[in-house]
């Protein structure tokens, strides 16, 4: 109980040395205790998956009441520690509550960028010409990763569609090859789409920095760039979206409210037009369906158990 | 102590994991399936739960969406999968992911396991590439293979729930441990995958709803149709992204196709720009208009105004207030009734009667001094009379192990809808071709799928088996006067709720070998050798 007394101390602007030991190194404890349960958990799945493939290789028909229960037993200890762990761990946030974080907004650079932008009355030529080689990075990227995944995905439906062999060795081979093949056409966009997040990331801090800059020393004269063409009109977004600078330069910092206009009224007669059409399909489906004798298909599927179907097979 | 207690008040679960908890428990109120150890067999199967759920399970009431898409995939050359695909849109156009926030039993245990005060891996750019991923998923395994295979590919590769919900439930019953002679290889390999996916949720926020479930994919896309859900007033926010950075999946923006529909991001939005749809049903007091104020130069009438206006705004608080307490109250009592009539029905009313009447021993049998009846190795076996079906539907013949005495019968109970037996079934076939004179095999398919009319097994017979050797029979007991039940057959010799099962019988009957997982043709070939060599 004391330690709520010096929390609440702390919290009214008490004195911190008061503190005891347990309070003051709270952090350091929940992150030594955090640390333990992690490797715990993961010894007991490494345990679990070493004993399933050891029961697995013990021989033909090698599952048995009899051999997962001597294995598991074997493991037994550990997962007690484990469970004991897990329970102390509910104890110790009870007694020994971690302090809440506060909550920030996601650094979101691009929102910060174009919020920074419409503080800018202009720009020099040299920040300009470094802002546009940065988005002629990003752009190029992107184009890149684009066509890369437009055409991997093309390529796997054209492979299932037209290249996937059905052949005499079983679908379990078929399936493993198929998904090798899957994986191989989309491993290069997968790498390369990871790549583009980490280099746009990039890209746009290093844009943010130049920006900041310009705003530091903001400039005037000959061979700058004016970005406050149509800030008089206040639409800083349609310039934006003109001049294809900015995707999302909609946010202005003097302004609370981000779209001051509400939605149109079409859009959401659009939207209950549209779900309530497909509503009326989904019901002429069920009904259809039901006549047709789908509904048997499910019942029969669902009274009896394909064992191969739920990975006893 | 207040505060300690005050600390124990906020373990009480949330109102969304008390409808997580109320949802996994409706789903899966048969509970005297565990106690029995066999799957419900009522009509409610005949409708798919809205989450992931396992049908194998032995508490599911309800069939798996996924599974029975598959599954209907599969069937689509004899019968249009208008059935499931109707259920599921209308299920995404109610509910989009609400369902995967609120109402699948997967989800809230992933969300127990990260509840494990262990570090976490927060969600990044690496994880929203990854989130993609449930789409390949959704096409190769959950459309392309069943079209291809026939087979369940997310259910047969995949699925965790089936493991862990499924297997684990029916190998955990005692009754049940002759199915352990079925784990192979794929049941490696799932349970590695789904130790490792149960791994992967203490440390990685839903790690299988946000990367691999293919179910929520498909309510993903109609998540900005749904009836129930979160919606976002564009016009009030200001981008601020407190909503995106409280989320703990991959989202853009409130309620995109990643958007769960928890709703944690409602109470941190600071213009409340966030809120439930139709939750204006339970407006809250602060949503009304203040009264107009007053100040110290407002004349009389101005004060005797506002005092009208401010008892006006008070009462209509209060009426609110009371609306909304009888609503919830209310709403509150109808769940309670609902899952304690569930559970009530399906544990104590709709027990189904499994009694199995065998047949007696024929005179045959009897005079031949043939062992006691019984489905164990050494027993002889149950007479059959089974209907015998061939290209022109039912024959009118039976088959009858016990008229056909002097070869060996292969007994295979099978179904279209099991993957496993149709992949073993060209085994049968090559057996019976092969040993044309000695062996006689029958495949009986289970009753419901085999009626006249009932299209899939039959054209499955007929395109595949037309010339086969093999004897394909029905197993419904004839005589229904005597109550003999649908797979009666399948029951009688200890078929529980698994398929398939092989019983070879020698030639005088007599059971020589009872297999309950699914054969090879070498392991077919070896029995019938060594029983023809003695």
């Amino acid at each position: 109980m004391a330690n709520y007394e010096l929390n609440s101390r702390r919290q009214a602007g008490g004195d911190m040395a008061d503190e005891g030991f347990f309070v003051k190194h709270r952090k350091t404890i929940h992150t030594i205790y955090g640390i333990i349960l992690s490797a715990l958990v993961l010894a007991t799945a490494i345990v679990t998956v070493v004993m399933c493939v050891d029961i697995y290789n013990s021989g033909p028909s090698p599952f048995t009441r009899q051999s997962v229960y001597e294995h598991f037993m074997s493991a037994s200890a550990l997962i007690y520690v484990l469970v004991a762990f897990i329970v102390g761990g509910g104890v110790l946030n009870l007694v020994l509550p971690l302090e809440k974080k506060r909550l920030k907004g996601t650094v979101d650079e691009r929102l910060v960028l174009s919020k920074l932008f419409s503080k800018l009355t202009g720009v020099s030529a040299e920040g300009a010409q470094k802002i546009e080689k940065q988005r002629l990075i990003r752009f190029i990227m992107l184009v890149i990763s684009f066509v890369l995944t437009v055409g991997a995905s093309v390529a796997a439906i054209v492979y299932l569609a037209v290249s996937f062999d059905v052949t005499d060795k079983g679908i379990n081979s078929d399936v493993i090859a198929g998904t090798l093949n899957l994986l191989r056409i989309f491993a290069a966009p997968l790498i390369y789409l990871i790549v583009t997040a980490f280099v746009c990331k990039s890209s746009i801090k290093k844009e943010l920095e130049i920006v900041k800059n310009e705003l530091k020393t903001p400039k005037t004269g000959e061979g700058v760039v004016d970005f406050s063409e149509n800030e008089a009109e206040g639409n800083q977004a349609a310039k934006a979206e003109s001049k294809g600078t900015f995707t999302k330069l909609s946010c202005d910092l003097d302004k609370t409210v981000r779209n001051a206009k509400k939605p149109k009224a079409w859009h959401g007669y659009l939207r209950i037009g549209v779900a309530s059409l497909l509503a009326c399909a989904a019901i002429v489906f069920i009904i259809v369906g039901i006549a047709n004798g789908g509904m048997g298909d499910v019942l029969t599927k669902a009274i009896n158990i394909c064992t191969e179907c739920i990975g006893m097979g | 102590m207040k505060k300690f207690f005050s600390k124990l008040k906020s373990l009480i679960p949330t109102k969304r994991k008390l409808i997580q908890l109320y949802s996994a428990l409706l789903f899966n109120a048969n509970i005297k399936g565990f106690v029995s150890g066999k799957i419900y067999k009522g009509a409610t199967k005949n409708v798919c739960a809205p989450g992931i759920n396992c049908y194998s399970c032995p508490s599911a009431v309800g069939a798996c969406p996924l599974g029975a898409l598959q599954n209907a995939l599969g069937a689509s050359q004899h019968r249009a999968p208008f059935y499931v695909i109707g259920i599921l849109m209308l299920y995404a156009l109610l509910f989009g992911r609400f369902i995967c926030g609120f109402l699948c039993p997967f989800g809230l245990i992933q969300e127990l396991l990260y509840k494990i005060k262990t570090p976490k891996l927060k969600k990044s750019r690496v994880t929203r590439i990854l989130s993609y991923l449930k789409y390949v998923i959704l096409v190769f395994f959950v459309v392309f293979i069943p079209l291809v295979y026939f087979a369940p590919g997310f259910c047969k590769y995949i699925c965790p729930a089936g493991v862990l919900e499924g297997a684990f439930g029916v190998l955990g019953h005692p009754d049940n441990a002759n199915e352990m002679s079925r784990l192979g290889p794929l049941f490696t390999w799932k349970f590695l995958l789904l130790i490792s996916i149960l791994l992967g949720s203490v440390f990685i926020f839903r790690i299988f709803c946000r990367f691999l479930c293919p179910l929520g994919a498909l309510y993903g896309l109609f998540n900005h149709f749904s009836v129930f859900g979160i919606k976002l007033e564009k016009h009030k926010c200001t981008d601020c992204g407190l909503c995106v950075s409280k989320c703990k999946v991959d989202i853009r923006h409130v309620n995109d196709h990643e958007c769960i529909n928890c709703g944690e991001c409602i109470d941190v939005c600071p213009t409340q720009a966030i809120s439930w749809k139709g939750s204006k049903i339970f407006l809250p007091p602060n949503e009304i208009s203040d009264p107009v104020s007053i100040n110290e130069n407002s004349t009389e009438e101005e004060i005797a105004l506002a005092n009208q206006q401010r008892a006006e705004f008070e009462a209509q608080n209060a009426r609110i207030k009371k609306r909304n307490k009888i609503l919830k109250i209310v709403a509150g009592c109808v769940m309670l009734g609902v899952l304690a009539f569930a559970l009530i029905y399906y544990n104590f009313i709709d027990t189904p009667n499994e009694d199995v009447k065998p047949k007696p021993p024929t005179n045959q049998q009897i005079e031949e001094g043939a062992p006691p009846l019984g489905i164990e190795v050494g027993n002889t076996c149950y007479g059959f009379e089974m209907e015998v079906f061939d290209e022109n539907g039912l024959t009118g013949e039976k088959f009858d192990p016990a008229n056909n005495h002097g070869k060996i019968t292969i007994i295979n109970f099978w179904g279209t809808w099991c993957s496993g037996c149709v992949d073993e079934l060209p085994y049968f076939d090559r057996i019976a071709t092969e040993y044309k004179d000695t062996v006689t095999v029958v495949a009986v398919h289970t009753s419901r799928d085999f009626l006249d009319g009932n299209p899939p097994a039959k054209d499955f017979v007929m395109t595949n088996y037309k010339d086969s050797n093999i004897i394909f029979t029905r197993d419904e007991a004839l005589d229904k006067e005597d109550k003999y039940s649908d797979d009666y057959y399948f029951k009688l010799l200890g078929g529980g709720d698994s398929y398939p099962i092989t019983i070879i019988l020698d030639e005088k009957g007599v059971i020589i070998s009872a297999n309950y997982k699914d054969m090879t043709y070498n392991e077919l070939k070896e029995i019938i050798d060594s029983q023809l060599t003695k």
